[in-house]
């Protein structure tokens, strides 16, 4: 059990005492003098009413603790972000402000060209060297992701205001 | 006093068992050394019939498109129009194998919302061996370009095994040369093949941080958006100082839950997990979020983090994992049972 349980349980057991006190007087009276007639049909309503009271609370109290926050971390301690998704953040990156990925064209022109003077495309990299895709894609896909940043390039041009 | 899970508008469907490539890292349930119960796969009337129902009865938004390999049913255009003809938002999950320009046409590019594919190496050698499938690099990066060519919004997807984890920052340039939207860092999560090899693809936490630390330096270099789909847990890995990269925890039974239909039409509470909530031929959605199986999945804690302060939001990882690898849910996720004795006291 964590703390908000505890108050919760602790609140609800609370307000139970507190509105079923006359209940209690009531059953006193009754357990220690005959209650008369009229006084047993007070008492009975007041049963009825007490025990609705308390199945009320209970369901407040379990619907509440059902919806307060769990346990915190301290302010200095790592906090997960709960119930994250990845299809829900790949959703909302499409769903968001369009980003500006595609105009972002002098890291791809970079990567997908080999720096002048090294015409020549190596065979597969060494590992831990890092000579660019240019190198690492097969030619034609090489060209065609060429082609996709010219077309993708033409197009944010043809987009900015005069 | 007992409450059903909240109701969800997101939903995972595996549409076939059948996959062309053999993932070492592959969690695919079917594929787990325990049985998974068989069954026939919905035909297409029974699914878009199902499908119907479970979305009006939930007021879903968006599906997820999975498998198995997705594009082995002739039947996904169908599946795709249907499902964009009632407004609901699809999300699509592909080796890319069988992606070619007149494909990804007849699917349309711009229906679906994201393509997530593979990128697991620059070495094409790397990523075929991790793929199972000769010939799988080439396949998956041209599908990406005529996506890209198509307009399509397209995520790579890196699962950070100990054999790739070297290849990251080269990775990321080939993520950003693609013109990728995003790229997923998932970390080897055990189950189905995978967890036969848990010793081979099982980083060290320390790997994953140099990992975390070096992908978040180069994604504010390259202006290349990062995400992460697998729980990381932050007594064995210190995320605070990442500031590209947000970290969940399981999601199961709460309104942000990625419950699975399998191909049968039977329901679970993730990808990852076997256990089965509910047979949604039969019997309603409600019923699964109602199931004692779904409180005793989110109930589950492994006794290894009893006094830690993050453990109801933590809930010590990926329960599905430990459901695979170690038979109970209150197990540790194998990742935390392997570095136990790193953790940081939180």
């Amino acid at each position: 059990m964590n703390l908000e349980d505890a108050l919760c349980l602790g609140a609800s057991g609370a307000m139970i005492g507190i509105l079923s006190w006359p209940l209690w007087r009531a059953l006193g009276r009754f357990a220690l003098a005959r209650a008369p007639a009229p006084g047993r049909q007070a008492l009975r309503r007041r049963l009825v009413l007490g025990f609705g009271a308390w199945l009320g609370l209970l369901g407040v109290s379990a619907g509440s603790c059902e919806w307060l926050p769990g346990p915190q971390p301290p302010a200095d301690k790592p906090r997960p972000r709960i119930l994250h998704c990845y299809h829900r953040s790949l959703r909302d990156l499409r769903d968001g402000p369009r980003r500006d990925l595609e105009r972002d064209s002098d890291n791809r022109r970079r990567l997908l060209h080999p720096p002048a003077g090294d015409r020549a495309r190596p065979a597969q990299p060494a590992r831990g060297e890092r000579p660019g895709p240019h190198c690492w894609l097969h030619p034609r896909v090489l060209e065609k992701a060429r082609a996709q940043l010219a077309a993708a390039e033409a197009r944010a041009r043809s987009e900015e205001p005069a | 006093m007992k409450h059903p899970a909240p109701r969800v508008d997101s939903l995972i469907v595996e549409l076939t068992r059948a996959c062309d490539h053999d993932c070492l890292h592959c969690y695919n349930v079917w594929k787990n050394r325990a049985p998974y119960p068989p069954g026939p796969e919905l035909d297409t009337a029974g699914l878009l019939d199902l499908l119907g129902r479970v979305v009006e009865e939930e007021g879903l938004t968006q599906i997820t498109l999975s498998g198995g390999e997705p594009l082995l049913r002739p039947d996904l255009p169908e599946i795709v129009d249907w499902l964009c003809a009632r407004g609901l938002g699809v999300t699509l999950i592909t080796n890319g194998r069988r992606l070619d320009a007149a494909t990804i046409d007849r699917l349309g590019a711009r229906r679906v919302g994201v393509w997530e594919l593979p990128l697991l190496a620059v070495s094409r050698a790397l990523h075929d061996r991790l793929s199972g499938r000769a010939g799988a690099f080439d396949r998956a990066t041209e599908a990406m370009v005529d996506l890209k060519l198509a307009g399509a919004t397209v995520a790579g997807v890196f699962v950070m095994t100990r054999l790739n984890l070297p290849e990251l920052p080269q990775v990321m340039e080939l993520a950003k040369a693609l013109g990728l939207d995003a790229l997923m860092l998932n970390r080897f999560n055990p189950g189905g093949r995978g967890a036969e090899h848990l010793e081979l693809l099982q980083a060290a936490p320390g790997e994953l941080a140099a990992a975390f630390a070096q992908a978040e330096r180069l994604s504010g270099e390259l202006g290349l958006e990062l995400a992460t789909g697998v729980p990381v847990p932050p007594c064995l890995v210190d995320t605070t100082g990442l500031r590209r990269l947000a970290f969940g925890a399981c999601a199961a039974g709460g309104e942000r839950a990625y419950y699975t239909l399998d191909p049968s039409g039977r329901l679970r509470p993730c990808n990852h997990s076997p256990t089965i909530l509910a047979d949604l031929r039969v019997e309603t959605f409600a019923a699964a979020r109602a199931s004692v199986a779904l409180r005793t999945f989110r109930a589950a804690r492994p006794a290894l983090c009893d006094g830690c302060v993050l453990a109801d939001s933590c809930q010590g990882g990926c329960k599905a994992a430990a459901e695979v690898c170690a038979g109970a849910l209150d197990a540790p996720d194998p990742f935390l049972a392997a570095y136990a004795h790193l953790r940081r006291r939180l």
